[in-house]
């Protein structure tokens, strides 16, 4: 980068990128969080104050995967509910996109939770509207594997949404949890678009027409979210960006891509940032057989790589050197998701 | 006219007891927040967990009720400040909160009762009939007082705005709560002792000092904590006055305990699983015994006003008392 530094300062493009990204909205909807007994938590929590110094707003902290345990579901809201709401110093609890502007303008970082499944509502219906309540703001249909709703991505075949999947995405949107397809299987996913009735997201995918990876999707997916008026999150995971390269440059063909694609109102970013992988993989694998594919890469020899939160500054200046506007640039960075969550949930 | 609405319509009648767990005739249990509209009621308080309940059992109840009030077009709304009771009233719909009788579905862990309060469960009984991590039921045979973690479950209690219940609580461990609590506390269906020895039932001692937080003590409709099963408003009126005689009118209410569906209770309290909750010396297994319907609150007032009692203290007694206390602790 350093070459690139010497030329912003000659160009001024550093100190404007600076500028816009520091006057961003910069959300991120998929901040891995789940407990788990060996999960080094200094670093868990270190994680969300890296994320706040380098500029965002909001982060949404993923609660649950497709835990079918009520109890052990509800016991992870209330802890880390309880941890933001200890904070009020630092952080706060937005349940609405009118806090997060409040944070943003108090210089506290904003939070949310979400689920990356749908389990925890163990096939009750009247769950979601309890978990919204404690402030679950969005749910994934399906974490890689099948679940009630419907396929996950990595399963080998995808019978697509269930009629208990239909009743669950249209309560959920009758509630204003945002439905996210990411993890999801495709003909899933496809069924989910084609009910209509609001933005959906793709939190966290990539595509799979600059990486084959069952984890990105289909321009074709990519469009039909983007025609609900939704998003599609670039995911900053080395296995989803090809060959293990996190570099901002990578990250940024991403994103012009589906910008060429969908056009920059239906562009974000989604990070999947792992803080500990060291310790998770072991976790996940031993608890939840099949949840990874062998073949996918995740289990390669070299460590998987992931951007951090620090590369977004450069992000934001990399984008303005591609020649994007000021504004799809904000929309990329956060606005966008902004205006996905004002529609589903206010 | 009823009885009731020559005393006062506006403010409605206020009960902060009807076991709502999922039991007997489902008709019987849809009628029955209709019955109270009926009767004036302008809000009670809805029983989704015993000790021994789950945190998934009660998360689930929680979810079953707050679908329930979402279907009820209108006639029934969540209530978890003063405010929203008046304004229910003023739509003319039937306000409701939950509780739990016991904390066992919280466990150990405090956050539990931030989260429960936020989804509307803003009472809590300490104990039920048993000992829990908290403290003794009123049928312990021992009773060693609040607990370490009583004491911070009360103190959390006060903060977050759930009401202290101390009926069906041991009344050492009830004492400890009054010492604790920094708001009132409350015994939301207790009848005085004096008037009929039952385990269930509060001396007057422990009314008195109720009554000192600023908190108020509700009858119990329930036969078998009456004299002679005599659940008519003579009867109502009987357990009334005698709290009045022991704490003065302004901390008397009502906490009718009603059972929608009385021969599906008795069944399941004849459970063998329920036999040391319910134990035989309480009486509990009499299929004979009779409970005060909602329709019989008017007549109470009636009957109060007969004899001599002054309009305010009717008032009072049917719902004011209540709003007070919920005033000071929900805020």
């Amino acid at each position: 980068m350093s070459q690139v530094d010497d030329v912003s300062v000659s160009d001024g493009i550093a100190a404007r990128a600076s500028a816009l990204h520091a006057r961003a909205h910069v959300l991120d909807l998929i901040c891995p969080w789940i407990d788990y007994p060996t999960a080094p938590r200094d670093r868990r929590y270190a994680m969300i104050d890296r994320m706040a110094a380098a500029g965002y707003t909001f982060v949404s902290l993923t609660i649950a995967l497709d835990d079918p345990n009520v109890e052990r579901v509800m016991r992870s809201l209330v802890r880390h509910r309880a941890w933001v709401l200890s904070q009020p110093d630092r952080y706060v609890l937005a349940l609405t996109t009118a806090e997060i502007e409040r944070a943003k303008r108090e210089g506290k970082l904003a939070i949310g939770f979400h689920f990356q499944g749908t389990e925890p509502l163990q096939r009750n219906l009247d769950l979601i509207e309890v978990y919204y309540a404690l402030g679950i703001r969005s749910m994934l249909i399906a974490y890689n594997q099948k679940n009630s709703a419907g396929d996950g991505c990595h399963e080998s075949d995808d019978s697509g949404l269930t009629p208990y999947g239909h009743a669950l995405v249209r309560e959920m949107q009758r509630v204003g949890m945002l439905v996210d397809l990411s993890h999801t299987g495709y003909r899933t996913a496809r069924d989910v678009l084609e009910m209509g009735g609001g933005p959906m997201i793709f939190s966290h995918s990539n595509p799979s027409t600059l990486w084959a990876h069952p984890r990105n999707i289909p321009d074709e997916l990519a469009s039909a979210c983007a025609a609900t008026g939704g998003v599609v999150g670039l995911n900053g995971c080395g296995a989803f960006l090809g060959h293990n390269d996190t570099s901002t440059a990578t990250l940024i063909r991403h994103v012009d891509y589906y910008v060429q694609t969908l056009g920059p109102a239906h562009v974000g970013i989604g990070l999947d940032y792992v803080y500990d992988q060291a310790s998770w993989h072991p976790h996940i694998l031993s608890t939840s057989v099949g949840i990874y594919l062998e073949q996918a890469d995740y289990l390669a020899e070299e460590e998987i790589r992931y951007v951090t939160p620090e590369q977004m500054p450069e992000l934001t200046e990399g984008l303005m050197r591609l020649g994007y506007s000021d504004e799809a640039i904000l929309g990329i960075l956060g606005g966008n998701w902004l205006r996905v969550m004002r529609a589903v949930h206010g | 006219m009823s009885p009731f609405t020559e005393v006062g319509p506006d403010e409605g009648i206020i009960d902060l007891l009807l076991p709502w767990l999922d039991y007997g005739d489902a008709r019987l249990r849809s009628a029955t927040l209709e019955r109270m509209a009926a009767a004036g009621y302008a809000y009670v308080s809805l029983t989704l967990a015993l000790d021994g309940a789950s945190l998934q059992d009660a998360t689930l109840a929680i979810g079953r009720e707050r679908a329930m009030l979402r279907n009820s077009e209108g006639r029934y709304r969540l209530a978890t400040r003063v405010a929203e009771i008046r304004q229910a009233r003023k739509d003319g719909c039937l306000a409701v909160g939950f509780n739990f009788q016991g904390t066992e579905a919280v466990g150990r862990n405090l956050d539990l009762v931030d989260a429960f309060a936020a989804l509307g469960v803003r009472q809590m009984l300490l104990c039920y009939n048993q000992a829990n991590a908290v403290g003794a039921g009123c049928h312990e045979l021992n009773d060693g007082g609040l607990t370490r973690f009583g004491r911070a479950l009360v103190e959390r209690m006060n903060r977050v705005g759930v009401l202290v219940d101390l009926s069906h609580t041991g009344h050492r461990t009830a004492r400890d709560a009054m010492e604790v609590s920094a708001k009132p506390v409350v015994f939301s269906h207790s009848n005085p002792l004096e008037l009929f020895a039952h385990g269930r039932n509060i001396p007057a001692e422990l009314a008195r000092a109720c009554a000192a937080t600023g908190g108020v003590i509700g009858i119990n409709g329930c036969g078998m904590f009456m004299t002679d099963n005599d659940t008519s408003a003579e009867g109502l009126f009987r357990l009334v006055d005698a709290h009045v005689q022991s704490v003065g009118p302004a901390h008397v209410g009502i906490g009718l305990d009603w059972l929608y569906d009385l021969p599906a209770w008795l069944t399941i309290v004849q459970e063998p699983e329920n036999a040391l909750r319910y134990p035989d010396d309480g009486d509990y297994r009499r299929m004979d015994v009779r409970f005060a319907p909602p329709e019989e609150v008017p007549h109470l007032a009636a009957r109060l006003r007969a004899a001599g009692y002054a309009e305010v203290d009717v008032r009072a007694i049917l719902g004011g008392n209540w709003l007070r206390v919920l005033e000071e602790v929900w805020t």
